[in-house]
């Protein structure tokens, strides 16, 4: 049993913990290293914000019972989400039992149904928020490199449950496509944007994926907090690297018939120097993203 | 040379160097804890706050540079911490038998008897409740005090009568029975 006088090993470790993610959070962003008037002012506007969006009466409760005022603040916050997303599942349950009685269409009941989806999900999501605030008494962590609460990873665990909810959105997806797909014309207006939604829903699985074994990895002790941030810059910058190279073809193509178009008196010169403005701002942005992964590239096997 | 090194240390700070900071943090955080507990009477909500509330700020000060004794300044902080922190609590009335038992030493008392006495300490004027402090929060002995305060120990006594009366007039309204908070 510990003594009342001696912290928490708990408390201790997460207060390690968050120190340093704050002094490393000030290295990578030197400008808010010093405090100033403004950090301060704008700390002092955001509790007053939040302060009033909870009602003065909640702090004033907390300090009345001794407890503290931050936690307390949390929890209320937490709670409140929790109550409003309980409220929006109720309200479009209600809303698809009454459509599917009117006999609505299926793109009707499907959207709606996805609706209702989401609306678990959150609700789900501040469930597991509400929990982590009971356990650590502050806001809800989703770093990678965020502490166990209690024994329990919360950041995994709403990660599994944003794969869950990826998955039943893909699911939908495939079966309203498989029913519709032989009507005729359908094949052609709808299949490229249904596949681009399939494929970026498999993008965003891969992504999770990736930082569900970065966080594993962090907590078996494969990689230290430096080597996870890093690693996980190295996959948001892998994946803005592709989506810039994509945009590069495209923004081609595009001066290409900018191009096409002025040789037959349909576009203008100007027309034709906008969409070379555009290409080279793209060429520039690549230019800057590979120049960034090959440095974090270089950070890793130093 | 190596003073030199060590400079360039101090020189540059923390900002660079979250394991130097770490190393600060390891030595300090146990006594510092108590330190801030005692004064909370163990109401660990409030201990908890203020630590990581004083840890932050020193994120923040020792940027720079550390100073030179980390834990005093720590303390230092969280003495202003805890005075506005108690200067806004409004305690409510004690049972005085029941919550001032005859004791020099405040650091096993309750949190509600800590509060009060601390809402009291921040309407003293400053050298009484430091010196109340020092005695019931730190457990102090008279012969220290004198030492530190370059008094004879008559006359430390005569003081700390002096500031519990003092403390006495200012919380009497608030104990049922017209009682004593501290012997």
């Amino acid at each position: 049993m510990i003594d009342r006088h001696e912290p928490h090993p708990h408390y201790v470790s997460r207060l390690k913990w968050q120190l340093e993610s704050e002094i490393r959070r000030r290295r990578s962003f030197p400008s808010e290293w010093r405090p100033g008037r403004t950090g301060g002012f704008l700390r002092v506007a955001a509790l007053v914000v939040l302060s009033l969006f909870l009602g003065a009466a909640g702090v004033l409760a907390a300090q009345k019972y001794g407890d503290s005022w931050r936690a307390q603040l949390w929890r209320a916050r937490t709670e409140t989400a929790l109550e409003l997303a309980k409220a929006r599942l109720e309200i479009l349950q209600e809303e698809t039992a009454r459509l599917r009685q009117e006999g609505a269409s299926l793109e009707t009941l499907v959207m709606v149904e996805e609706q209702v989806d989401q609306a678990r999900f959150e609700r789900e999501e501040a469930e597991l928020n509400l929990q982590e605030v009971r356990a650590t008494r502050t806001g809800p962590r989703n770093e990678l490199i965020a502490p166990l609460a209690n024994d329990r990873d919360f950041v995994s665990e709403r990660e599994e449950l944003r794969v869950t909810r990826l998955n039943q959105r893909r699911q939908r997806l495939e079966s309203y496509w498989a029913e519709v797909s032989s009507e005729p014309g359908r094949l052609e207006a709808e299949g490229p944007l249904v596949r681009a939604e399939i494929q970026q829903i498999e993008r965003q699985l891969e992504a999770l994926r990736r930082r569900l074994e970065l966080r594993q990895g962090y907590l078996q002790g494969r990689f230290d907090a430096r080597e996870v941030e890093l690693r996980e810059r190295l996959t948001g910058l892998t994946a803005e690297v592709a989506h810039v190279q994509a945009q590069l073809e495209w923004t081609e193509m595009q001066l290409e018939a900018v191009r096409e178009a002025v040789a037959q008196d349909q576009a203008s010169e100007l027309d034709l120097r906008r969409a070379a403005y555009d290409l080279s701002t793209v060429r520039a942005q690549a230019r800057l993203l590979r120049t960034e992964l090959e440095l974090v590239r270089k950070q890793l096997k130093e | 040379m190596r003073i030199g090194r060590r400079r360039q240390e101090q020189t540059r700070g923390l900002a660079g160097s979250p394991g130097a900071f770490a190393d600060l943090y390891d030595q300090t955080i146990q006594p510092f804890y108590r330190f801030v507990s005692h004064r909370t009477g163990g109401n660990r909500a409030l201990t908890e706050d203020v630590v990581q509330e004083a840890f932050l700020r020193a994120v923040s000060h020792w940027a720079d540079r550390p100073p030179d004794h980390p834990l005093a300044w720590l303390k230092t902080v969280a003495r202003n911490i805890l005075a506005s922190h108690y200067r806004r609590f409004a305690p409510s009335s004690l049972e005085a038998a029941e919550h001032d038992p005859p004791q020099d030493d405040l650091r096993e008392a309750s949190p509600e008897r800590v509060a009060l006495v601390q809402w009291g300490l921040t309407r003293l004027r400053p050298d009484q409740a430091e010196l109340l402090e020092e005695f019931h929060f730190e457990g102090k002995p008279v012969r220290d005090l004198a030492s530190a305060h370059g008094l004879s120990e008559r006359a430390v006594e005569g003081r700390l009568r002096r500031a519990r009366l003092a403390l006495r007039r200012i919380l009497g309204p608030r104990l049922n029975e017209g009682g004593k908070t501290l012997s």
